[in-house]
């Protein structure tokens, strides 16, 4: 009997052990990958030239090149998508819906009115030609944006408080308030004028190239906090998944658990949003790849799912950046695109156990 | 007196569903909540671990009032096995290491796999450790969430229809676990049953729930005909089986009885 347990007690810590591995093969994976990203794209730089402009070494241009635009693009890359998988991941276990992301709060949709009413009132868009968009005055767009995705997130919260905070009251309420956040965008739209109009569809595409090193400074900020605060509560979810009653007889304040998390998960994506615009479909696809891999307990999955939503963002902005260059598309566009079919076969995997 | 339950009442929205509900227990007893479906039972199991708060009254546990104590104080002492379980795809030791959540404040150490292992052990279920929830069957399901609660290491066990989807075995075999447990720790012990038979034979108090109250509450002394009879409204002989007490439904009775009114009103009528 003895050894039985003991036995047990090594399958279990093998089993355990698994876990991080595959963990530690996405990150792995994320660094090979962001070299490649280093070395890919129009300037023709190789590998050598990376390393030493890497150590502040050689070539003059190949450091401007990688330290002001790939470095901060793949550092934003990698942090944006850790703080939408992971907020993902949170978001389905805190709302038992396996298709929530803090998108389903109506955090796009917030932040897409608030920059449209930067955009419209404080002529924020200009534009060369109709090819050539700029948003001017990045700074008060970002801030209304901001303001929009979180102050959509604390009514929808403040809303389901109402009736109770649960799952179908909070995705009610994200609902009812995403359509009417977005009829706003369409009134806005309906009054501007044509560079107006093309500024804000443009914002709302989410685009890396945004990025620099401030931004990228207060989006890690922001995801470090948030994933402390998930990683403290990663019990908790676990008890979510045994059933609400159960939580609270583990002595779980589900209700404001639940809440915490919520805003915390809106708070991340909101300011990522607002720096870099709508990217969709991360937060879904990051936790879902690896509950299928490592399984849903939220002690591994958390990370795990904040390593691959990393590694994710990252290869679609490369094949953003390479597949039709020196076009670089845009990477909300790449992540729905290749977002679509993988979240279809993870469905038809499911389907046919 | 481990468990007090002052004059407690409880309304959903305006309906009220307990009154009045007044009842104490102590260390070692096992208590057999009965009474019809929709009586009160499991709502009255969920006031005494503050899932539901009373609208008056007050629930004591160790002399402290429930309002006063933290949820996680409150799991530390009370475990609570609900009556439906969600499958998730989490294995049973991970499933039964929710249990010691009241009890850890960072993450589980040693003492906490040790205590999952010999519960797991205990319920025989060390051979299922790694396997999924999903794989189980609802028995299995229903004593992984039996071992979750005894990983909490309670005072007070609640258990809303612990033998639901359990076969015979199972279900003598949970039963005789709870009371011996109740027993070995003393625990106080609350089992909302359906099958009186099973109540008869592991619980040592019993409380009926008729009509928003109790209707009545005792020992083996008040498990009556009578009561039986006026509580489920179902007729029932009470017999001495060897060392067992076994009660045996008489609804024929009550269709014999049905049918001589139905006569006697034919021949009014005529």
């Amino acid at each position: 009997m003895v050894t039985d347990s003991s036995s047990n007690r090594r399958r279990y810590q093998g089993y355990v052990r698994r876990k991080w591995r595959a963990i530690g093969v996405v990150v792995l994976l994320t660094a090979a990958w962001a070299l490649y990203a280093m070395v890919a794209g129009s300037a023709g730089l190789t590998i050598p030239d990376v390393m030493y402009a890497l150590m502040g070494q050689g070539d003059a241009r190949a450091q401007t090149i990688l330290w002001s635009i790939r470095l901060p693009r793949i550092l934003a890359a990698i942090v944006a998508g850790i703080g939408l998988s992971i907020a993902g991941a949170v978001t389905q276990s805190a709302l038992r819906n396996p298709l929530a992301t803090p998108f389903t709060l109506g955090i796009s949709q917030g932040a897409a009115f608030g920059a449209a009413v930067a955009i419209f009132f404080f002529k924020a868009g200009s534009a060369l030609n109709v090819e050539h968009i700029f948003i001017n005055r990045t700074y008060i767009v970002v801030l209304f944006a901001f303001a929009g995705a979180l102050s959509t997130t604390l009514l929808v919260i403040a809303l389901a408080r109402l009736f109770r905070a649960t799952p179908e009251a909070l995705v009610l309420s994200g609902v009812a308030l995403s359509s009417l956040f977005q009829a706003g965008v369409m009134l806005i739209q309906y009054f501007a004028d044509d560079v107006t109009v093309a500024s804000i569809v443009f914002w709302t595409f989410g685009d890396l190239g945004r990025a620099t090193w401030n931004e990228l400074a207060i989006m890690a900020v922001a995801v470090v906090l948030a994933s402390i605060f998930f990683l403290f509560h990663r019990w908790h979810y676990n008890a979510f998944d045994s059933g609400e009653e159960t939580a609270k007889g583990l002595g779980i304040s589900v209700e404001s658990v639940r809440l915490g998390s919520l805003f915390w998960a809106a708070f991340v994506v909101a300011v990522i949003v607002s720096f870099l615009g709508v990217i969709g479909f991360i937060g879904l696809v990051g936790p879902h790849i690896m509950r299928r891999v490592i399984g849903s307990d939220h002690r591994t999955l958390l990370p795990a799912s904040a390593a691959m939503g990393g590694l994710l963002l990252l290869a679609s902005d490369t094949i953003g950046r390479v597949i039709v260059a020196p076009v670089i598309l845009p990477v909300g566009i790449v992540t729905s695109v290749l977002g679509a079919p993988v979240f279809l076969s993870i469905l038809a995997r499911d389907g046919r156990r | 007196m481990i468990i007090q339950v002052e004059d407690v009442s409880f309304c959903y929205r305006s309906t009220p569903v307990l009154e009045n509900v007044h009842f104490s227990l102590n260390r070692g007893e096992l208590l057999a909540i009965l009474g019809n479906n929709g009586a009160g039972k499991s709502t009255l199991l969920k006031l005494i671990n503050r899932i539901l708060i009373p609208h008056r009254g007050t629930v004591r546990i160790d002399g402290r009032a429930l309002q006063s104590m933290k949820r996680r104080e409150i799991a530390q002492k009370v475990a609570y096995v609900a009556q439906r379980h969600e499958k998730s795809s989490m294995t049973v030791f991970d499933a039964v290491l929710l249990g010691r959540i009241p009890h850890i404040h960072w993450d589980t150490g040693r003492r906490d796999n040790e205590i999952v292992e010999r519960i797991l052990h205990q319920l025989r279920l060390a051979p299922y450790s790694l396997r999924p929830l999903t794989e189980l069957s609802g028995g299995e399901l229903q004593k992984v969430a039996i071992a979750r609660a005894l990983a909490q290491e309670p005072d007070v066990l609640l258990l809303d229809e612990p033998t639901n989807n359990l076969d015979l075995r199972n279900q003598l075999e949970v039963l005789a676990l709870v009371r011996d447990l109740v027993r070995s720790h003393a625990m106080v012990g609350i089992v909302v049953l359906h099958e009186l038979n099973l109540a008869m034979r592991y619980a040592d108090r019993f409380l009926f729930l008729k009509d928003r109250t109790i209707f009545a509450a005792g020992g083996r002394e008040i498990m009556t005909p009578e009561t039986i009879e006026q509580v489920y409204g179902v007729p029932v002989a009470v017999h001495r089986f060897g060392h067992h007490t076994v009660i045996i439904p008489m609804e024929e009775r009550l269709q014999e009885e049905r049918l001589q009114e139905q006569e006697m009103k034919l021949r009014h009528s005529l």
